[in-house]
């Protein structure tokens, strides 16, 4: 079965995360790279589990789910898809035209100011992680348990 | 003159071969070779490869994205760029069985150090005690090695464990963030040395701070991780280019060397190698047969023979190479400043730790982020995608890593073999290697040492992020057939002439009878010199 997502949904997806990732628009050469990485099968095949491809659904479908889920998959899904993508994603931008520029400069302000703004990141962050256990953390359970009843009883390896 | 025939272009081999044919000789090598592709728009900056190429994903990242790092992939925070990949890349017959160790071969024109970082360190008398000569024996190779190669340095700190030999070129241009390390260093000295044993200073690089006839000087590009576009970073090609100027040099690239027969019970009669171009084995003859294949190649073509000519597999005890810890840190006095991406992008500061016993010395090297791949740091941060985005921008100017390397000594449990092949056909290369039983003390020693300097250098170690890298990693393999002042089988003489084999000489770090801290390259090119200059 081809799991490659259609063309339009793979520039959706690129658009989706360049935006969140940058703030800007992908270039058409970022686009086309990204279709074209997925085209090669360049993301490692794994066997993402029905939990973490809903993961990657809800934050592609969901732009403002989006943060929320970075969050989540940043401890529980490390190396999840959508973690993946995202890292592919990171390394098509970090040497593409223009793009690139993203990845060089400190924001301006004085080293207080960028102290400061590095603590309220961070912060913000141990918010959303929060959060996203108080919602995700028993859609993942009740994912857990439906596939541990879907194994059935007696049904034990080794 | 006497034919000599030369197994391998790495390092060893080419600087091996050109002290030969300086003297005369006539000199075959066979090599599998894969080149080196050319250099594209060789006076751009990095930056500028990702603004003017057609296509720089394909550049940076290959064109199946083999560049990219993802999460989980074994803790490195960087990897091999695909315009170094044709330096890795196995000949199909070529299998290797590791148990304990992580083994990298190389099969590149010029070998592994077309991929190196250029560190040049010279060994001294402690860390070459178990060698059958003193530092004064090699010193005129490493001034010769120098000459011919270029290697930046100064007269510093350092000095006290790396000794100043001849040409020694002026050191490299130190980026902000170096200078600012060098600096606070500098201010504490006499604390950091007396208290914690520490030692900082200039790098010894493999780079031109001088244009020379063939090569220019280092223009700070930035592009040396992906091939340094103008040759100011050495690599053992240019000398490989330098060996065919001379008309008594053949070289053979696309030939797999599988063993050496043998003419009577001491003697090598010719050499059999799979002519890779044509799938077919040729066999080739000369007076004298020299292995530099690289210590785990040379061991292997070692055992194949004897295992050709008498049924009997050999074991290789000693197999040596240097633990490594990346131990990364953050410059809080470099907070919001502006990174530069036109500096030489490897490491341009060494630490030395002084050992309570002179063998154990701590070598690091110290290297400030310039350019280079960044997503494999940001996915590493413990945040989520973009927040790790906003604060590495942020503090990507005081980024750096610190590379501890310890050394390493023959312990008979760490070997090599073979397991034979079906038929005729090449035998699998088998691999085993366990730490010595106090190492886990010494690795928390010297990350204690690394932690505690850096702090006093305004530097945080942030948690978690310390990376034991597996043995093998470091690429600096020695001792399997170690030199040896007695005439024991599986050794070689202080020239490097094989006990077994009169007429066989290996000049790799095969021979090696101890592996300090130090990086081994310089002393590999030094020893080679050393014995094309006192045995032929
Ligand atoms: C990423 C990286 C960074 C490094 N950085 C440093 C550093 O900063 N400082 C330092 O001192 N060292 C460094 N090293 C290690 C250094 O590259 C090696 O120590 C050095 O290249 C070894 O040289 P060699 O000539 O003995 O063998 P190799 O470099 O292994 O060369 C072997 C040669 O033999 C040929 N060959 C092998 N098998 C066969 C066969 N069966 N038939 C025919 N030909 C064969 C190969 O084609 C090759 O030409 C680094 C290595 C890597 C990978
Ligand atoms: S910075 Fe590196 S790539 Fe650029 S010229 Fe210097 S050695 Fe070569």
């Amino acid at each position: 079965m081809d799991d490659t997502p259609p063309q339009a949904a793979l520039d959706h997806e690129c658009r989706v995360l360049t935006s969140y990732l940058l703030r800007q628009a992908p270039s058409s050469y970022v686009l086309a790279k990204y279709r074209d990485a997925h085209a090669a099968d360049a993301l490692p095949a794994s066997p993402a589990g029905p939990f973490d491809r809903l993961l990657a659904r809800l934050a592609i479908s969901r732009p403002s789910l989006l943060k929320l889920v970075d969050a989540y998959a940043s401890v529980f899904f490390r190396t999840g898809l959508l973690r993946k993508k995202m890292v592919l994603l990171l390394a098509i931008l970090e040497v593409s035209p223009r793009l690139h520029a993203c990845f060089d400069s400190p924001d301006p302000g004085g080293t207080v100011g960028l102290l400061a703004r590095i603590a309220v990141r961070s912060s913000a962050f141990l918010l959303r992680l929060l959060l996203a256990v108080v919602v995700l953390g028993p859609l993942q359970l009740a994912f857990a348990l439906r596939s541990t009843l879907a194994a059935g009883p007696g049904r034990r390896d080794g | 003159m006497a034919s000599v025939l030369i197994v391998g272009s790495g390092a060893s081999a080419v600087h091996f071969a050109l002290s030969v044919l300086k003297k005369g000789h006539e000199v075959t090598m066979l090599d599998v070779g894969h080149p080196k592709p050319a250099a594209l728009n060789p006076d751009d900056s990095v930056n500028d490869l990702k603004a003017r190429l057609s296509d720089p994903v394909r550049y940076f990242l290959g064109e199946r994205y083999e560049g990219v790092v993802y999460p989980g992939s074994k803790g490195e925070y960087y990897g091999i760029p695909p315009t170094k990949h044709y330096v890795f890349s196995p000949p199909t017959a070529f299998h290797v069985e590791a148990t304990g160790f992580e083994p990298l071969s190389s099969f590149g024109q010029g070998g592994l150090a077309e991929a190196w970082t250029g560190g040049a360190y010279p060994f001294n008398d402690h860390d070459l005690a178990a060698f059958p000569f003193r530092y004064r024996d090699l010193e005129p190779y490493y001034g010769e090695v120098a000459r011919r190669i270029g290697i930046t340095g100064a007269n510093d700190d350092l000095a006290r464990f790396l000794p100043l030999h001849a040409h020694l070129l002026e050191p490299l241009a130190l980026d902000p963030h170096s200078l600012r390390l060098l600096a606070d260093y500098e201010r504490q000295r006499r604390d950091l040395n007396r208290a914690l044993g520490c030692y900082l200073g200039r790098s010894r690089t493999a780079a031109l701070t001088r244009d020379t006839d063939d090569r220019k000087a280092c223009t700070y590009r930035g592009r040396c991780l992906w091939g340094c576009p103008l040759d100011a970073l050495y690599t053992p090609s240019l000398t490989l280019k330098e060996c065919q100027r001379y008309p008594g040099f053949r070289y053979l690239p696309n030939m797999y060397v599988s063993h050496f027969t043998l003419a009577g019970s001491r003697r090598v009669g010719g050499v059999v190698a799979e002519d890779l171009a044509r799938t077919a084995l040729r066999e080739l003859h000369a007076d004298t047969y020299v292995l530099a294949a690289g210590t785990l190649s040379s061991s292997q073509i070692f055992m194949e023979s004897f295992l050709k000519a008498t049924g009997k597999t050999l074991t290789l005890p000693g197999l040596m190479d240097n633990r490594q810890i990346l131990i990364p840190f953050v410059n809080l006095r470099m907070l919001g400043q502006t990174y530069p991406p036109e500096s030489y992008q490897y490491h341009q500061l060494a630490l030395g730790i002084e050992p309570p016993r002179p063998e154990e010395y701590v070598h690091g090297l110290i290297t400030t982020l310039k350019a280079a791949m960044v997503h494999p740091i940001i996915h590493s941060l413990p945040l989520d995608l973009r927040t790790s985005l906003f604060v590495f921008r942020n503090l990507r100017a005081g980024l750096g890593i610190v590379n501890v390397n310890l050394y390493d000594r023959q312990r008979p449990e760490n070997h090599l073999t073979l397991r034979p092949g079906p038929g005729s056909g090449r035998s699998t290369l088998v691999i085993h290697y366990t730490p010595a039983a106090g190492e886990r003390i010494a690795i928390s020693r010297a990350i204690r040492t690394v932690k505690k300097l850096l702090r006093r250098l305004g530097c945080l170690v942030p948690p978690g992020m310390i990376h034991v890298r597996p043995m093998g990693a470091s690429v600096h393999y020695a001792g399997t057939i170690p030199m040896s002042t007695t005439a024991a089988p599986r050794t070689v003489s202080k020239d490097c002439r094989s006990h077994d084999l009169d007429n066989l000489y290996i000049v790799d770090g095969a021979t090696f009878p101890f592996l300090p801290a130090k990086n081994i390259t310089f002393t590999l090119m030094a020893n080679a010199v050393r014995v094309a200059e006192t045995a032929f």
